[in-house]
């Protein structure tokens, strides 16, 4: 008898430990994968914008911190978060300039991107990653968008995937520019 | 016998590839596109993908290889980019062996207790043959003593 | 008319109720009566489901885009055959299909047993009205697909175009046979655990169901697999992806189930362990719904997620802590006295068998649920996929493949050093021989050489047993080759059955083993400049572009040669659809005997001057495609026998579950 009940338990305390495991991944999202970038130094590159008009190098960015955003124009999620980015832009960019945004089409063709662009108002840095798709594998993109969160001595310290919302932004933000105000 | 042998022989020299051999970079070059994930589908290596992410990777390695990488340094330059996530099978280390192992532990436990017990049903069976007698109750060792007593006595 | 459906599901359910609550009634009150009115009540649930079920489908065909579920998955430009099929195109529908096939055989059972299974039937009837009515609240709660919308749009979203094949078509229906099947011989189960008549007669009883949904399991795998090969456009048939490995599960573990009860019926073992088995095996098919439909795991099928997920976890739960408990309160009485006579013998190969199908189940399952573990304890993110798989999973195949042999010809209870010599010693010396030879002739590889062994060797074990048998037959009854072949084959009818059945596995496995050779290049092609592949030349020809039923297709004309000669013009090409976005691959294969050329168009120069195209050369797939006639020929041959204990019949006398002239088990 006393094996037995054993026995029992055991399989209960299998089977509940089974559906637990399922009813952990339940609540997780199996398309959202970490990144082992995180406050890992931001790969440098060097691009030119959609426009042709100016260029950007990356690390000449330090000393401000820096929103990452990858895109593309046959991306339906890219869509809805323009407008967010943009606004961000607006305030945090162009107007205090406290940040840089900016955004790296990939996959694409200039003129899909520039008309994407147009269409849904993206006013701020644009450019195509190279041909061999060097900058996303760099940053180890595996859907558009995704959106990274470089602080100002270059070290990425957050990646959203998928759309980001207002409040991610702000949030996120907030803490790039608290951090570079602590480093001086 | 013999004839079906030989003509199962002939079929598969019909179906032998033909001269089609991948040479040794192009296998090398597959095997390592076979190890990663196509990162936007599912259960697909790059390989086997056309994923705009499969192509670039597929380039990348290429370009590596032809670098002089190792397959070594390949799987850690796309890890240290994406994770172990990138991997088609997780590597053999730390937690991961349970991943690995258990499947043969269990079935070795399985055919180990299958042996031990089928033993026992073995010498069960054995032990019926042989027709050992079955101890006597206590009745019967009463009448057996009972005799045996009268017997020592005349 | 949607709300006549949505109101038959609602009686349904309330009519799987009465069927759960009334049968113990009828047993604790001694009346057949009430037991008899849940037989009914099978049927009246069966016509519910099918008014339901018809109503839905006459939606479909007459597009009333009225129905969200019929706007979401048809739209008016569809073939009548795939509107028709379209219904259970996604899960709502899926849903309700396997509740009318639930019902089916709910009615099936409930009559059918009464007089060979009178104790068992009111449970029997309990536990399969228990699923119904799960089933049934899943439909009505969560997954209503007779919900309606205010605006009606003129067309709809269409079938996704990917099932948009006859395989697609048959492959979900025929997963479902198989899971539903198997809840009857589940049900006799639990039924003898609850009622406490706990010997065989549930496994002669359930025999037929069982082998049936094995086909239809096996059928579905087979045809998902066509499907795969023919529409996903990468040159396989079997990705392991989540959804694969859901349906192959239960699978193993019902071919376990399958083998071991001829062991518990012929030697009255195991009795525990088939009881575990056919748990089990019922678990994992609700377990596979639940992979498939919730999104907990990514798929290629993830077009199938759902909110269900919670529920149909909790009814996992339930089923398995239910049984489970059942299992242990009545683990002593079921306990048998195991006797063998060696170590070596039928029952311990059959039992072997079944550790290493348990064992493959148990890979499977790790595979695809290790991730979360991984990620719950250590946080990182995991993929396993095919390499880990293939890895872990084949030698335990080929173990698997080598046992088929053993079994078919080791001696029940106890084989002895000449007994085994005197079986397996020609079949043994056949298969080195015959493998040495083809090693002359195929390029070297292990693996191959170990599949072609082992498949000889079976191949051989089989034949001798036939042609022994047969000898002997046409010589007792004097008679020619072929009657004495066919007596042979009717005498015993469950054996030969069983080893046409191993031929089909045979073909199957040496279908793997072309896999090992497979042949793959990536080549732009130019205009009119032939390309050498294997023994064919292929002439790229131009781009042309044709309607093909409800799309478009954009197609490369390849012209293949081999030896100077034409052989076909094959139109690998991609396939515009109105309602998608992206184009889909339309495979072009040229099927053969020995191999496949399989091409696919990647992408076209904008000039149409050149194109980029994958080509495969698979051997031996057709091999595993012809296991299929096999399959349904032994299986077909197998469920002719008729065990002979199951006809012994009990009539239900005075209206009485117990009778007073019998007395109680």
């Amino acid at each position: 008898m006393f094996t037995t009940s054993i026995k029992f338990w055991g399989a209960v305390a299998i089977i509940l430990g089974f559906i637990g495991i399922l009813a952990y991944g339940l609540n997780k999202d199996p398309k959202k994968v970490p990144s082992p970038l995180i406050n890992k130094e931001a790969a440098d590159f060097e691009v030119s914008s959609l426009g042709g008009t100016s260029s950007l190098r990356l690390s000449d960015l330090r000393g401000k911190p820096v929103i990452l955003n990858f895109w593309a124009s046959w991306c339906v999620e890219c869509q809805t978060e323009a407008h967010v980015l943009e606004s961000f832009y607006q305030q945090y960019d162009k107007k205090k300039q406290q940040i840089r945004v900016i955004g790296i089409a990939i996959q694409d063709t200039p003129e899909r991107a520039n008309a994407f662009a147009n269409q849904f108002g993206k006013n701020y840095f644009l450019a195509l990653d190279y041909e061999d798709g060097r900058i996303a594998l760099d940053y180890g993109i595996y859907g558009v968008p995704e959106t990274f969160f470089i602080d100002a001595r270059g070290i990425i310290r957050f990646k959203k995937v998928g759309g980001v919302t207002p409040q991610l932004m702000t949030q996120q933000i907030q803490t790039l520019l608290r951090s570079s105000a602590t480093d001086g | 016998m013999k004839y079906i042998i030989i003509l199962i022989s002939a079929f598969f020299f019909l179906i032998a590839p033909g001269g089609a051999a991948d040479s040794p970079t192009e296998a090398r070059l597959k095997s390592l596109y076979n190890e990663f994930r196509c990162p936007t589908c599912q259960g697909l290596s790059v390989k086997d993908s056309e994923a705009g992410f499969s192509v670039q990777i597929r380039n990348k390695i290429g370009e590596m290889v032809a670098a002089g990488a190792s397959d070594e340094m390949i799987r850690e330059y796309f890890v240290k980019r994406y994770g172990v996530w990138i991997l088609r099978s997780p590597p053999k280390e730390g937690f991961n062996l349970l991943l690995w192992g258990l499947p043969a532990i269990g079935i070795v436990l399985g055919l180990l207790l299958l042996y031990v017990k089928s033993k026992k049903w073995v010498q069960k069976e054995q032990e019926t043959i042989k027709g050992e007698p079955d101890p006597l109750t206590a009745e019967e060792q009463q009448l057996l003593d009972s005799d045996m007593k009268r017997f020592e006595n005349s | 008319m949607a709300d006549i459906g949505f109101i038959a599901m609602v009686m349904a359910l309330a009519v799987a109720m009465y069927g759960v609550i009334v049968p113990h009634m009828g047993v604790r009150q001694n009346n057949w009566n009430l037991i008899r009115s849940a037989q009914y009540a099978t049927i009246f649930n069966f016509l519910l489901v099918s008014l339901a079920t018809g109503i839905l489908v006459h939606a479909f065909v007459i597009s009333d885009f009225r129905f969200q579920y019929v706007w979401a998955n048809s739209s008016t430009d569809m073939p009548i055959f795939y509107k028709v099929t379209g219904f259970w195109g996604a899960l709502d529908g899926s849903l309700l299909l396997w509740a009318l096939v639930q019902s089916g055989f709910s009615m099936i059972v409930a009559f059918r047993y009464q007089h060979t299974n009178r104790e068992l039937i009111p449970y029997v009837i309990a536990v399969l009205n228990m699923i119904m009515a799960f089933l049934l609240c899943l439909l009505v709660i969560w997954s209503n697909p007779f919900a309606v919308q205010a605006v009606v749009p003129a067309e709809g979203r269409g079938l996704n175009p990917l099932l948009q094949n006859p395989g697609m078509i048959a492959h979900p229906p025929s997963l479902y046979l198989g899971y539903i099947g198997f809840s009857v011989p589940f049900a006799f189960a639990m039924a003898g655990l609850i009622h406490g008549k706990l010997d065989s007669q549930w496994i002669l009883t359930t025999r037929r169901w069982t082998l049936l949904s094995w086909y239809f399991l096996t059928l579905g795998l087979i045809l998902g697999g066509q499907w795969a090969y023919e529409e996903l456009g990468w040159g396989g048939y079997w990705a392991w992806d989540p959804v694969e490995n859901a349906a192959f599960m239960p699978w193993l573990t019902g071919t376990a189930f399958l083998h071991s009860v001829m062991v518990q019926e012929k030697r009255d073992m195991l009795k525990i362990w088939n009881i575990v088995l056919i748990i089990m095996t019922f678990g994992l098919s609700i377990l596979g719904t639940f992979l498939t439909r919730s999104g907990v795991v990514n798929s290629v099928h993830s077009f199938t997620q759902s909110q269900i997920g919670p529920f149909f976890l909790i009814f996992l739960a339930v089923v398995l802590l239910f049984s489970f408990t059942l299992l242990f309160l009545r683990v002593r009485q079921l306990e048998s006295d195991h006797r063998l006579e060696s170590v070596f013998c039928r029952e311990n190969a059959f039992i072997a068998q079944n550790v290493m199908f348990v064992g493959v189940a148990f890979t499977v399952l790790l595979g695809t649920t290790f991730p979360l573990l991984a990620e719950a304890i250590q946080g990182t993110k995991l993929s396993i996929q095919a390499p880990f798989f293939n890895t872990i999973t084949a030698p335990m195949g080929y173990i698997i493949f080598f046992l088929m042999g053993v079994g078919t010809l080791i001696a029940w209870r106890r084989a002895s050093i000449e007994n085994l010599k005197k079986n397996f010693l020609f079949p043994a010396v056949a298969a080195t021989v015959g493998t040495a030879g083809i090693a002359f002739v195929i390029p070297f590889n292990p693996e191959a050489l170990l599949i072609i062994w082992i498949a000889m060797f079976v191949t051989m074990t089989v034949l001798i047993e036939l042609f022994k048998a047969t000898r002997i037959k046409s010589l007792q009854l004097s008679t020619n080759f072929l009657m004495g072949f066919i007596y042979v084959i009717l005498r015993n009818t469950r054996r030969y059955g069983g080893l046409i059945i191993h031929m089909g596995v045979v073909l199957m496995f040496i279908g793997f083993a072309g896999r090992l050779f497979d042949i793959e290049k990536d080549i732009t092609m130019e205009m009119d400049i032939p390309v050498t592949v294997g023994k064919y030349d292929l002439v790229f020809q131009g781009i042309e572009e044709f309607p093909v039923r409800n799309a478009v297709h954009r197609a490369a004309i390849i012209e293949v040669y081999q030896d100077g000669k034409m052989l076909e013009v094959m139109k690998p090409a991609r396939s515009f659809y109105p309602t998608q976005p992206d184009p889909l691959t339309e495979v072009a294969i040229r099927r053969s005997f020995w191999e496949d050329l399989y091409l696919v168009i990647h992408s076209e120069a904008p000039d149409g001057k050149s194109a980029t195209i994958k080509i495969h050369i698979n051997p031996l797939v057709g091999w595993a495609w012809m296991s299929l006639p096999f399959f349904t020929l032994g299986v077909g041959i197998s469920m002719m026998y008729r065990p002979k204990r199951l006809v012994a019949k009990s009539p239900i006398l005075e209206g009485k579950y117990i009778p007073e002239s019998s007395s109680p088990t």
